[in-house]
């Protein structure tokens, strides 16, 4: 038999020795049970048997130990139970095995058999099952230390699991009905946990970590009960509202465990299937507002509301909640708040309402009520602003609507609280409150349709439009701004006068922004506004004031991203010349050229400005002759001017198109027709320059002399390169190929005489080349050149 | 047993046979003695008395007799034996007897009232004794003894034993068994409440002592044995637990209870219900219940 | 999979993310899906450098130039590439004047000396075949804004090349619907 210490705590040091001995006493007395079992020898097996079982009288084991000790006991005891059944098969009555189990003067053993025999008992069906059960779970109380009574009883539930009289079982009937069989598992779950609950007030204080972790290590004997009540197949949902749950909720108010009161409604959660919750959530909750001050009675709620949240998403309904639950839920909160109020801190209060919101955003989709009640009760209760774990969970908090997938941006624009709540945090989350909020409204693609509708969303986007932003790198400003410049996009609405509003109110908004900022926001506003441009044709708002708008965002954005101004410039210009606003698309144009020369960085820059300059030149179909004439002048005087030699040789060339523009075919039938109060044009363009002569309806015209000017300016500035250490040859073959386009286009000027010469003096320079890549790949370029003036038969080739 | 002087000195020329012996149950009533047959208190003790003489030899006798003898010994009180019981019948007129030779006898007149006893300090038991009486020499004895038991009919009143007991601020308990009456093959079943629980209590037991006062006056002998301990609860109960209680009597060897027999004897029996505390203090309370033998 | 089609190459660009649209059509998004091509060919002006990350993850090789709004990018102006035997060249298009012009885009291609040539900046898809050369312009994967062009639809252009043969399959969104194109060219050997 083992020694039982006096007091104190197991020493940890001895226990791989402690449960080796144990265990092999076990071994020894279990191995002389068995044979003892063989031999058909009653009280030998006895007796045996209550030898192995007085190793768990020992108090010297952890539990963890002790465990591993009960499991080998346990299976010890199976010999033992197939020897009792055996016995009574052979005719023994069980009643007499029953008896003789009870002869041990230990207690601990005696019970251990007696719950074996009792077992064996049920099973022959020579006693009512309810008895029998009865009487075993009243017994058990004779272990009243707590570890051991827990394991006992463990022993218990599990020698019976397959002996309740549940419904539809055999031994239903004369051996009772389900009823006795919940009774017995309530008794035995009662008793478990009071001792499970006891072990707390054992041994000194300074132990109470320890045996807290003990007692967590224990907790699982405790929840098995409650899973073997919900096997029972008779326990259906009025029973579970009647006669399970009242008890296990009583348990768990009268234990004030802080330890188990969590514990156990957790597993009640989990075990029970969600049908039985929802008829039963009223004292659910009730119960929840009954715990201990210690217990976190949030994340009881929370868990069940996520149970059902889930259930309720695998049901695939309509309205994902059941109904009610959510007011039963807030109520409970409600309630919890009023009668704890100096126990709760204000990160837990933020935290129960965060569990009940998010249960709303997640089962109630529609129901945009219960989320602006949330938000309501949470601004109520916040009345500072808030940092550390408070601001964590806010943030949470708010996080859950504005990241819901089912928030519409309407939805999100009624939650007047968020604005709010989000300027209680510190900066840092507020933005990502914002972050996620403008994400949200992003990817739902929700139309922004009213100035209100901006004003309020901004409110909450605050943080991202404006405000300090010296400690975001640029890639982070870059990505951030990118999502608040999209908003742009969402401006839309049936009225193009709505489109143009919102769009006034937001550009107001983010116009705040600095620099940083609106070099990503003001390009789309102003895009969104070119598109506008294209179709308004609201009573209010015209094209041109449509233009006016693009015309001062441009102008802002010009203060902060020249070379992007000056594309949106020439966009403008592109827009207006198509809806043959031809004073507007020349204001346009004058700015992109003013930009041009006074603004841009660099001669990189300007060689890409002038490109789409001389592109926009070409595609502007619609352009006044006049007018014209003079923009391509100016851009090959740009052109002759840029920094370096092969700069200037390919943009001259570039620029011999200006002079032979593609002709519109309707253009020499008919011109346009000239859009109402054309001398207006200035006037509603602001800080426009004098206006341009007065349009003729002309279509652009075609200069044979300057296209010719332009190439031979451009072979002169390439010969001019020639001086330098890699001579670019490949400028002439790419000149050749401006001839040969003009030449084909039907220049008069144009002859093969100069594709000739050309020819020979490529031929020659190639000849010089080195060797190596760019002599390769000049040559291959020549090669094709060569091969359409063979094929078109311009010239005889060598 | 032989006795000192001789008497009760069994001659193996002698033999006793009661009659229905073969189915009569034996017992013994001390660990190491023969099974001896069992009475009832009422039932006649009658059987066949038989005498072997060694073939041609002769036994010349001056008369044989038989005697049922129901005696209590005291063992403090050597040498001193009190016949309760002695009835006498004169089997043969003094002669000569040769070969085999057979005697009926009937003592049905001899009274029974007490039980077969054998306890740490008084025996009682009973026998029957056949003499042959010589002139010549001492006499031929045989002694066969054997067991009554007195069958009682369950009492008519049988209250159950509930008690409130405590030491101030301390304990308090309440317990309860069922009866306070039990048949030997009886079960004792109870259980205890804790009111009050103050101190650390390590395990509860329950135990069952026999106390026999044997003798009279000055030359009393008491003397008390604890037949059984048997642990009820392990570990520490709080207030409001509950224990039950659950003893089967028919493990343990016991008696009825006996009151005054013959104003020499009583066996009484009591349950003690013990508590231990961890500084192995014990705290109990003796609680006399009376033992009786139920019908067959 | 990639056995069956041989190569496969994404081509697409003009995205302008976010000046001139908010992102690239859910429909459309789903269908770029990593580690199933091999080469991403983009034509530039995808707008944020976002866009060019997800683009990078999407195949072991990319080619991308530089658009016209690629200020801070740091792209070739144009870039060759063989994929099986087919030499490609990739220019954003904004150099070409006039912009989308057939003969002045088949000097580009005679001078890039490439078999497809692949531009865009008018956010108008097109597949021509002409003189044994293939022209490719993704349009625009948003369907961003191009002034003066009207009813812009987001698309873009897979490429499964084997050997010399090519087939161009477009995608455009239409709508809600995305409509597939599918075209074939094989490139004359030199």
């Amino acid at each position: 038999m083992a020694l039982r210490q006096s007091n104190g705590a197991p020493s940890v040091e001895q226990q791989p020795r402690y449960l080796a001995e144990a265990s092999r006493r076990v071994q020894e007395q279990g191995f002389y049970a068995k044979k003892a079992c063989g031999a058909r020898d009653l009280p030998g097996a006895l007796r045996h048997s209550s030898d192995m079982l007085r190793e768990l009288r020992t108090s010297l084991l952890t539990p963890r130990n002790y465990y591993e000790l009960y499991m080998k006991v346990c299976d010890e005891l199976r010999h033992l139970d197939q020897f009792f059944q055996q016995l009574v098969a052979d005719g023994t009555p069980a009643a007499d095995i029953y008896e003789r189990a009870q002869a041990c003067g230990d207690v601990l053993p005696r019970l251990y058999l007696l719950i074996t025999a009792g077992a064996v008992y049920v099973k022959t069906m020579q006693a009512p099952a309810r008895d029998i059960l009865h009487d075993l779970v009243e017994m058990a109380k004779g272990v009243q230390h707590p570890m051991r009574g827990l394991f006992l009883r463990h022993y218990l539930a599990q020698a019976c699991k397959d002996a309740l009289p549940d419904t539809g079982s055999k031994f239903e009937g004369d051996g009772g009905d389900v009823s006795h069989a919940v009774d017995f598992i309530l008794r035995n779950f009662g008793e478990t946990n009071r001792l499970w609950v006891r072990m707390q007030n054992q041994g000194p204080a300074s132990q109470k970590k320890r045996r807290e972790e003990e007692r967590k290590q224990l907790k699982i004997l405790v929840g098995t009960n409650l899973v073997r009540l919900s096997q029972l197949e008779g326990v259906d949902e009025s029973r579970y509202a009647s006669d399970v749950l009242p008890p296990l909720l009583e348990q768990v108010v009268n234990c004030r465990d802080a330890i188990a009161q969590p514990y156990l409604l957790d597993c009640i959660i989990n075990v029970f299937p969600d049908e039985f919750h929802l008829a039963t959530l009223d004292s659910f909750l009730t119960c929840c507002t009954q715990l201990r001050d210690k217990v976190c009675v949030r994340s009881i709620l929370e868990a069940m509301m996520r149970r059902l949240a889930n259930g309720a998403r695998q049901e695939d309904s309509e309205v994902l909640g059941p109904p009610g639950a959510f007011d039963a839920f807030d109520a409970c909160a409600s309630r919890l708040v009023e009668e704890k109020k100096e126990a709760l801190k204000v990160a837990d209060l933020i935290q129960l309402r965060a569990a009940l919101l998010e249960f709303a955003v997640e089962c109630y989709p529609g129901e945009l009520e219960y989320v602006q009640r949330c938000l309501a009760q949470t601004s109520a209760a916040i009345m500072n602003d808030v940092v550390g774990d408070d601001a964590m969970e806010l943030e949470t908090l708010l996080l859950a609507p504005v990241s819901s997938q089912q928030m519409t941006l309407a939805s999100l624009l009624t939650l007047d609280d968020i604005a709010p709540l989000t300027r209680r945090l510190p900066i840092e989350q507020r933005k990502n409150v914002a972050r996620r909020c403008l994400r949200r409204v992003l990817d739902g693609d929700d139309a922004l349709d009213s100035p209100e509708a901006v004003v309020k969303l901004c409110a909450i986007l605050e943080p991202l439009l404006c405000g300090d932003d010296s400690s975001m790198n640029d890639e982070a400003l870059e990505k951030e701004q990118t999502s608040v410049a999209s908003l742009a996009h969402l401006c839309r609405s049936e009225s193009t006068d709505d489109v143009f509003r919102v769009l006034g109110t937001l550009r107001r908004a983010l116009g705040k922004g600095g620099s940083r900022r609106t070099a990503y926001t003001l390009p789309a506003l102003a895009y969104r506004g070119l598109e506008l441009a294209r179709v308004a044709n609201g009573p209010e708002f015209s094209a041109r004031k449509v233009f006016q708008f693009v015309h001062e965002t441009a102008t802002a954005l010009a203060g902060v991203a020249p070379a992007r101004a000056l594309r949106v410039f020439l966009a403008a210009a592109l827009e207006a010349d198509a809806q043959c606003l031809g004073a507007i698309s020349y204001e346009f144009v004058s700015q992109a050229f003013i930009l041009y020369e006074d603004e841009l960085p660099d001669s990189k820059a300007q060689v890409k400005a002038l490109r789409s300059m001389v592109g926009t030149l070409l595609a502007a179909e619609n352009c006044d002759a006049a007018d014209y004439d003079a923009l391509a002048a100016k851009a090959t005087q740009y052109a002759a001017k840029l920094f370096r030699k092969p700069d200037q040789c390919r943009m001259v060339a570039a620029c011999s198109h200006l002079f032979w523009p593609p002709q519109r075919v309707e253009a020499v039938e008919a011109p346009p027709p000239a859009p109402a109060a054309e001398d207006d044009d200035a006037a509603t363009v602001e800080d426009a320059p004098p206006p341009p002569p007065a349009p003729k309806k002309e279509g652009r015209k075609r200069d044979p002399k300057r296209v010719l000017e332009c190439l031979q300016r451009s072979l002169k500035t390439a010969d001019a390169c020639m001086t330098s250490a890699q001579p670019p040859i490949s400028l002439f073959v790419e000149i050749l190929d401006h001839y040969l386009a003009h030449l084909e286009a039907g220049n008069p000027l144009i002859t093969p005489k100069y594709i000739a010469g050309l020819v020979a003096l490529i031929t020659e320079h190639v000849e010089t080349m080195e060797a190596g890549e760019a002599r390769e790949a000049v040559e291959r370029h020549y090669a094709n050149t060569r091969a359409l003036i063979k094929a078109r038969g311009v010239i005889e080739l060598d | 047993m032989a006795s000192l002087l001789g008497y009760g000195k069994s001659d193996d020329r002698i033999s006793v046979t009661f009659d229905g012996d073969a189915q009569r149950p034996r017992r013994r009533l001390s660990p190491n003695a023969t099974p001896a047959p069992v009475f009832a208190a009422v039932e006649p003790v009658t059987g066949v008395v038989e005498i072997r003489v060694p073939a041609g030899k002769r036994l010349e006798h001056q008369g044989i007799k038989i005697e049922c003898v129901g005696q209590i010994e005291l063992f403090h009180d050597r040498g001193t034996y009190y016949d309760f019981t002695c009835v006498l019948r004169e089997l043969d007129v003094p002669g000569v007897l040769m070969g085999q030779q057979r005697y009926a006898f009937d003592l049905s007149h001899a009274e029974k009232p007490y039980e077969s006893y054998n306890g740490l300090n008084v025996r009682l038991r009973y026998f029957v004794r056949v003499t042959v009486t010589r002139g010549y020499a001492s006499s031929l004895i045989k002694e066969q003894e054997f067991i009554v038991q007195v069958s009682q009919p369950a009492p008519e009143t049988n209250t159950p034993v509930k008690m409130e007991v405590g030491i101030e601020e301390c304990l308090h308990i309440e317990f309860e068994y069922d009866k306070s009456k039990y048949h030997l093959a009886d079960v004792v079943v109870g259980k205890v409440y804790f009111l009050l629980v103050r101190i650390k209590i390590k395990h509860m037991e329950l135990a069952v002592i026999r106390r026999e006062a044997a003798g009279a006056g000055p030359n009393q002998h008491n003397e008390s044995e604890t037949i059984t301990k048997y642990e009820v609860m392990d570990g520490a109960p709080v207030r409001g637990e509950c224990v039950p209680i659950r003893l089967f009597l028919r493990n343990f060897n016991l008696t009825p209870t006996y009151r005054g027999i013959n104003n020499k004897f009583s066996v009484r029996y009591y349950l003690n219900l013990v508590l231990v505390d961890q500084e192995e203090r014990r705290y109990f309370k003796q609680q006399e219940i009376t033992l009786y033998r139920a019908a067959e | 999979m990639a056995k069956d089609f041989g190569e496969l190459a994404l081509v697409l660009g003009d995205a302008h993310v976010p000046g001139r649209a908010p992102k690239i059509p859910a429909k459309l998004k789903r269908m770029l899906v990593p580690n199933k091509m091999q080469h991403v060919l983009c034509t530039g002006n995808m707008g944020s450098r976002e866009l060019y990350d997800e683009l990078r993850a999407l195949a072991p090789t990319q080619h991308f130039v530089c658009g016209d709004d690629d200020d801070d990018a740091d792209f070739p102006e144009e870039t060759i590439t063989q994929i099986g035997d087919v030499k490609v060249g990739v220019v954003h298009g904004h150099d070409v004047q006039p912009w989308g012009d057939a003969k002045a885009l088949e000097a580009r291609r005679r001078r890039l000396d490439v078999d497809v040539l692949i531009s865009g900046h008018t956010h108008r898809a097109e597949v021509r075949e002409e003189g044994d050369y293939l022209y490719l312009n993704p349009g625009t994967i948003t369907g961003a804004y191009a002034p003066a062009s009207p009813d812009i639809v987001p698309s873009f252009i897979l490429l499964a090349v084997q050997g010399p043969k090519v087939v161009v399959y477009l995608y455009e969104l239409h709508g809600d619907s995305v409509d597939v194109s599918k075209s074939e060219f094989t490139a004359q050997p030199k």
